[in-house]
């Protein structure tokens, strides 16, 4: 029976905390790129918040950055109060979201579908609006600024270049997918998947259905608000954005370019996204935005589940026998 | 056996349940005893209300009256999932599983919930040792062992029906309701899962919903025959066979009988 239990494997931790330590080295190199990589971590988190919504517990949203403004806005007042401690504060933030999150589940699980993604459009939309009206707490349109967090740890200030601002970012990045990572493959992660694939058949084996969607939405909106308290430590200001239907859509975008249900699939779609979108806005300032469409319709011909799927694809003949039940 | 419930208790007790659906009475008055070990067959021509029956007593419906009692506890008003925690397991007559998954983790999962592990967040399925010793217990007993780690939907119809008994076994019912176990099996693969129903742990009571005559001679020890949301006839195998009411109702519109 032993032939059923899985060894660990070390390979994969040890080579992601190699990438994470190279990326980490960065500026020892060059600090030219270091406001776009701090992008790239913050829509990677915020990504990965919608890749454990979509593509582990199968629930569709179009207003995923509701969570995303809701962090960065508490993050911005919890500053502008006079709580500048930077850690602190995006796990207050990150809080503020996650209970935003459980006490929008009932509304959104109740429905499936096209009806899903309806109540998570109007309620981003709501938000939104009442961000945009509420002048006197959120500045409007003109958003959050002024403010600025006291230095991580005491030691390590918020610096012009944002080399602080790219490690922290990188560390808050690195610390929840460990975390994702180790909730996919727990009970917990599983039973989410067997959620999507077969709820009927999930709810027969005992398991609360709702409740546990509701836990899942939660911590992805827990995590989506990091992401955006994140955004709002590092570059200290909030934009009305922040809360917008184009954030929600862009993230989306992000996630299925990347490839849903991969773990890799966010990360690889921030950095593809930003990246792209930066050399193309430097290279045709007015029509990058077309290019960059022409782009993501290419990306998702050519590998229907992303360029994370597409790598698998590449990888997977050779390794299918070892990693099949890892996969 | 805790609050309330006593040792003689059915594991299963049905009284008088009714539904109707807009002008349909689909079940009227229906009541059912299973005692713990049974092995009690549900026929009755389509349309006889098996299948709604099933739902009342498994909780996806709600009696219009009567009451459901799971080992002396009344269930009525307790949920689908609820009541597989409390010992009432179904399979379904449609192979219901997750495609993506292999057996072994389908029964892993299955184990962890009954565990009370489901939300679980640190350790790995695959790392549960115990777990995993029993996954491999229970997928060796119904020899599915060799091919545990390939995903279900690879796998032959026969064997995919064996896993949905396996998924039921890890749940460790006292109550089992197997919804055409058979249905859709070519005849070649259907041994397997005749041995694996004749395994089944001797104390779990055993309600087959069945089309399939052959199955019902061979399991059951006790027949309740279903017609037009009522029991038109109870009793073993042979008095059921041989009960006019039913020859008249149920075979003979389908020609083939109890009669061997």
């Amino acid at each position: 029976m032993s032939d059923l239990h899985s060894s660990i494997s070390w390979r994969r931790p040890v080579a992601e905390a190699a990438v994470l330590a190279a990326l980490a080295a960065l500026p020892l190199v060059s600090q030219d790129y270091l406001l776009l990589l701090t992008q790239v971590a913050v829509l990677a988190l915020f990504t990965l918040s919608l890749e454990l919504l979509v593509g582990q517990a199968g629930i569709l949203s179009l207003g995923h950055a509701a969570f995303f403004g809701i962090g960065a806005y508490a993050a911005a007042f919890l500053a502008l109060a006079g709580w500048e401690e930077p850690i602190s504060g995006l796990l207050i933030a990150g809080g503020i979201a996650g209970l935003a999150g459980l006490a929008m589940a009932p509304l959104v699980l109740r429905a499936s579908g096209l009806t899903q993604l309806m109540v998570t459009l109007c309620l981003g939309l709501m938000l939104h609006e009442a961000a945009s009206r509420g002048r006197d707490w959120t500045g409007g349109d003109d958003g959050l600024s002024g403010f600025l967090n006291s230095p991580v740890l005491g030691l390590f200030e918020f610096d012009l270049f944002g080399v602080t601002g790219y490690l922290y970012a990188l560390a808050v990045l690195g610390i929840c997918f460990a975390a994702f990572t180790l909730m996919r493959a727990a009970p917990f992660g599983t039973a989410l998947r067997g959620i999507r694939q077969n709820p009927v058949r999930m709810a027969a084996l005992g398991t609360p259905v709702g409740a546990r969607l509701a836990q899942a939405y939660a911590l992805s909106a827990a995590m989506a608000g990091l992401a955006g308290a994140l955004m709002a430590e590092t570059t200290q200001s909030v934009a009305l954005e922040a809360l917008s239907f184009q954030r929600s859509a862009e993230v989306l975008i992000v996630l299925i370019l990347g490839g849903v249900g991969s773990r890799y699939g966010a990360l690889i779609g921030a950095a593809v996204y930003v990246l792209a979108r930066d050399w193309l806005s430097a290279l045709s300032p007015e029509y990058w935005l077309g290019w960059l469409g022409l782009l993501m319709m290419a990306v998702v011909l050519v590998a229907p589940r992303g360029i994370a799927g597409l790598l698998a694809r590449v990888r997977l003949p050779r390794a299918r026998a070892k990693t099949e039940d890892r996969a | 056996m805790s609050d309330g419930a006593r040792l003689n208790d059915y594991a299963l007790s049905v009284e008088d349940v009714s539904i109707r659906f807009g002008a349909l009475q689909a079940v009227d008055g229906v009541s059912l005893q299973l005692p713990a070990g049974a092995r009690h067959a549900l026929i009755g021509p389509n349309g006889a209300g098996k299948s709604t029956f099933v739902g009342l007593i498994t909780g996806t419906l709600r009696p219009d009256s009567g009451r459901v009692l799971l080992g002396g506890h009344d269930v009525t008003r307790t949920g689908f999932s609820a009541r597989v925690r409390r010992g009432l397991v179904r399979s379904f007559q449609v192979t219901s599983l997750f495609a993506e998954m292999s057996a072994l983790d389908s029964v892993l999962l299955a184990i962890a919930e009954r565990e009370g592990r489901s939300a679980r967040m640190l350790r790995p399925l695959g790392r549960y040792g115990a777990f995993v010793d029993e996954a491999g217990e229970i997928l060796r007993s119904v020899g599915l062992i060799g091919v545990a780690k390939r995903p279900v939907s690879d796998l032959a119809y026969g064997q995919q029906r064996v896993v949905e008994i396996a998924l039921a076994l890890a749940a460790r019912p006292r109550v089992l309701v197997l919804d055409e176990p058979a249905a859709g099996i070519p005849a070649g693969e259907s041994t397997r899962l005749f041995e694996v129903l004749e395994g089944l742990p001797a104390e779990v009571a055993l309600l087959f919903v069945e089309h399939d005559m052959h199955l019902v001679r061979r399991f059951a020890r006790a027949v309740t025959v279903l017609a037009g949301g009522k029991v038109l006839a109870e009793g073993t195998p042979a008095h059921v066979a041989a009960d006019p009411a039913v020859q008249d109702a149920y075979l003979g519109r389908r020609g083939a009988g109890l009669h061997a």
